[in-house]
């Protein structure tokens, strides 16, 4: 919008210098790109642009931009409230190249909705860069190649990111990282091979992940408090084959903060391939005053290299806990311990798991049967 | 490639400058295809080409190929990191003839998606073949009626395939298999059918890790193979359906060195080995009897029902199986069965009832924890 201002003034100052000052470009509340339009039309249906940069500065707030035709529309920073939509059966795409991110949001209150984009870096940073914003919402989407994460978002207080029917592969950070106290929602996303943390939440968000499957990045999934906590629920998804945890959440800080994770009806399976230590298909650690909270129902943690399960309380202080719930679950195969703590921690058993066959042993610290009166 | 293109074009600028511009095809990070299109073209939006190999061809390394409208686009082999797109709403068909197969994937290092292709077999014999490569990722792909195999993965240590949102089926008397893989690497399916293949549905061998979820199973011979002879093999399966399949639903081989572990979860084998295979039913797993290969198998919220032959059948020593919250009932042999030295655990919490052969057959008790 700024560039394109930019360079709306600078053209007209070089031929015609009395009407610099006319109106900006007439916005409309729906605007058409496609691969043969030109940035120098209306945006309309009849003279659609070329870019999303074009369009955007043609769009009312709340306005929607529509592709018309597969091509690439280059890269854009969005400072309004707009949709953007490559209907199914429409190619969208955005490479993103050296110093560049993809789709970058940044105006508070703006409401921006992505629907049908590929994105591809060709050198490029992130993929989705949401810097501030009411919400962002990422359907039907496809990031690969960044040379940091796939998508990044610093939620501030109440925003939220919404990601569903999307792929985050192959990028050198993260495939989806978020910090501050915004929440988060994935359905049915597939984050596979990236260079970090396939999922990475720290220091504020509410987690609701459903149908995910994160998979063959280096960590699978990483919950961290530091300054601020977490809460992450897990439901129906596959953790799976990643080189290090499947799911790494830890709490530290001089605060009381808390990590807590509920996990139902998943798959945490052949993780931490690289047999790096502490390791498992879950480690938890608390540390100082910090707490985590885990519930385990009906899932598998099963084949992974170290402990299924691995729960640590460090250093404790004051309130410190790091406990866990297990039930109706499946902890075979592994090749440490099924279940193991370390420290005061504490792994809480309902007696209708099957752990077995666990190479290391299948229980090991302070693992108590509770009652489940409820 | 950009280096070598420069080297080129410095040689022969030195010896026949003229020309040069001829020899030399312009890369692009992104190129189309398009029914209209001439492989002449330099592939790009306004000047398309015709085939996916012409496109490959003028594609960068890790970028990509983008079907513009609907036509048939020719088989091709990739040698690099490359995605091919067809957005939902665009077909892009590969039509495989007698002696070939649709998609080989020969890219040591590569990284090769496949998004929306529909690969139909005309007497050719791999739908895709992925012969190396470090990851093949195929997605909202269909693939019908190869000779030999829908999809056959051979993977080095580490190598992975993904197989989501995919259809992979038979059609009448061609005689092919639907997935196959091996060696040491991983395999992901999601939102997979595999039906009504007059081979195997799903054959795993010799070392991959692999999950299902979401995956159907139908109508083959055997539902899911699962042989080592050596190595290490995982399987998950989760929220799955293997059902109807001609021979057992889940047959799993273990012998020689092989190590073998499954665990099977909230899912359905119904109705499986309807040709009466003996031994046979809904999962049915056999150890060679003087092996060192051992075989693992936990089974959680599962149905193994209506199956001929037992629910589930273990055969010799190194087997073990625990059973738990199962639903085992109407097989027409036993519902859990071990034989000659193999364990089945069932911790009380399973409903085995109404099986023609009997409901236990040397099954041993296990404490939850």
């Amino acid at each position: 919008m700024i560039v394109a201002a930019r360079r709306i003034l600078s053209a007209a100052a070089l031929i015609l210098p009395l009407l610099v000052a006319a109106p900006a470009v007439a916005t409309v509340q729906r605007t058409f790109v496609s691969a043969a339009g030109n940035d120098a039309g209306a945006c309309s249906l009849g003279a659609p642009c070329r870019s999303f940069l074009a369009a955007l500065s043609h769009t009312n707030p709340g306005g929607e931009i529509v592709v018309l035709d597969s091509g690439g529309y280059g890269s854009v920073t969005i400072t309004q409230t707009v949709t953007i939509t490559a209907p199914e059966g429409v190619y969208a795409g955005i490479s993103v190249f050296a110093g560049e991110d993809g789709v970058t949001i940044d105006a508070p209150f703006a409401v921006v909705v992505l629907r049908g984009l590929t994105i591809n870096g060709q050198g490029g940073t992130n993929g989705i860069y949401f810097i501030q914003g009411a919400e962002v919402r990422v359907v039907r989407c496809h990031i690969s190649a960044m040379t940091d994460s796939g998508i990044v978002a610093k939620l501030g207080s109440g925003s939220v990111l919404q990601v569903a029917d999307t792929v985050s592969a192959h990028n050198a950070n993260a495939g989806v990282r978020a910090s501050g106290a915004g929440r988060i929602s994935l359905a049915n996303v597939h984050i596979a091979s990236n260079g970090g943390f396939g999922f990475l939440v720290q220091d504020g968000p509410d987690v609701a992940m459903r149908d995910a499957v994160i998979e063959q990045n280096n960590w699978g999934i990483g919950a961290f408090a530091n300054t601020g906590d977490v809460l992450l629920d897990i439901q129906r998804s596959r953790i799976f084959s990643n080189n290090k945890h499947g799911v790494f959440a830890q709490t530290t800080g001089a605060g009381t903060n808390v990590v807590s994770v509920t996990v139902t009806d998943s798959d945490i399976v052949r993780n931490n391939q690289s047999a790096s230590t502490p390791s498992g298909g879950i480690y938890a650690q608390a540390n100082l005053a910090t707490s985590i909270r885990m519930t385990i129902a009906r899932t598998q943690l099963s084949y992974n290299h170290g402990a299924g399960l691995y729960l640590q309380l460090q250093f404790p202080s004051g309130a410190a806990a790091a406990t866990s719930y297990v039930t109706q679950s499946v902890a075979v195969g592994n090749t440490g311990y099924g279940l193991t703590t370390v420290g005061a921690a504490t792994i809480y058993t309902l007696g209708d798991n099957t752990i077995q066959e666990n190479a290391g042993g299948d229980l090991n610290g302070n693992i108590v049967s509770y009652p489940g009166p409820n | 490639m950009r280096d070598s293109r420069t080297r080129a074009w410095l040689v022969i600028g030195a010896t026949m400058a003229v020309l040069a511009t001829t020899d030399v095809c312009a890369m692009a990070q992104r190129t189309f295809v398009a029914s209209m299109g001439a492989d002449t073209n330099p592939c790009s939006l306004v000047a398309p080409c015709r085939s996916f190999g012409a496109a490959i061809a003028q594609t960068n390394d890790k970028g990509e190929v983008v079907v513009l409208d609907s036509a048939g686009y020719g088989k091709v082999t990739i040698t690099r990191s490359v995605t091919i797109v067809a957005p939902a709403g665009v077909y892009a068909g590969i039509s495989v003839f007698s002696g070939s197969d649709g998609i080989t994937v020969n890219a040591p290092a590569g990284i090769v998606v496949l998004r929306g292709l529909k690969i139909n077999g005309q007497g050719g014999n791999i739908g895709i073949n992925f012969v190396q490569g470090s990851e093949l990722r195929i997605e909202r792909c269909d693939i019908t009626a190869m000779n030999q195999l829908a999809i056959s993965a051979s993977l080095s240590a580490g190598a992975t395939i993904y197989v989501h949102d995919t259809t992979v089926s038979g059609r009448g008397t061609v005689i092919g298999s639907g997935l196959f893989v091996t060696g040491s690497g991983r395999v992901s399916l999601e939102r997979v059918a595999v039906t009504g293949n007059p081979s195997v549905g799903i054959t795993i061998q010799d070392g991959p890790d692999v999950t299902l979820r979401n995956v159907v199973v139908e109508r083959n011979d055997i539902g899911i193979l699962l042989q080592a002879g050596f190595g290490s093999t995982s399987l998950a399966i989760d929220e799955s359906r293997v059902f109807a399949n001609k021979n057992n639903g889940i047959s799993m081989l273990v012998g020689g060195t092989g190590v073998l572990r499954a665990a099977i979860s909230d899912s359905d084998v119904v109705s499986n080995n309807q040709d009466a295979h003996v031994p046979g039913g809904g999962i049915v797993l056999t150890a060679a009897p003087a092996g060192t290969s051992v075989a693992s198998v936990a089974l959680t919220r599962t149905r193994s029902s209506f199956n001929t032959g037992a629910g589930l059948v273990a055969e010799n020593s190194s087997v073990s199986v625990y059973v738990d919250h199962c639903t085992v009932i109407d097989n027409t042999g036993y519902g859990l069965s071990a034989a000659t030295g193999a364990i089945v655990y069932t911790r009380g919490s399973s409903t085995i009832e109404n099986n023609g052969g009997g409901n236990l057959n040397g099954v041993s008790a296990y404490a939850g924890k």
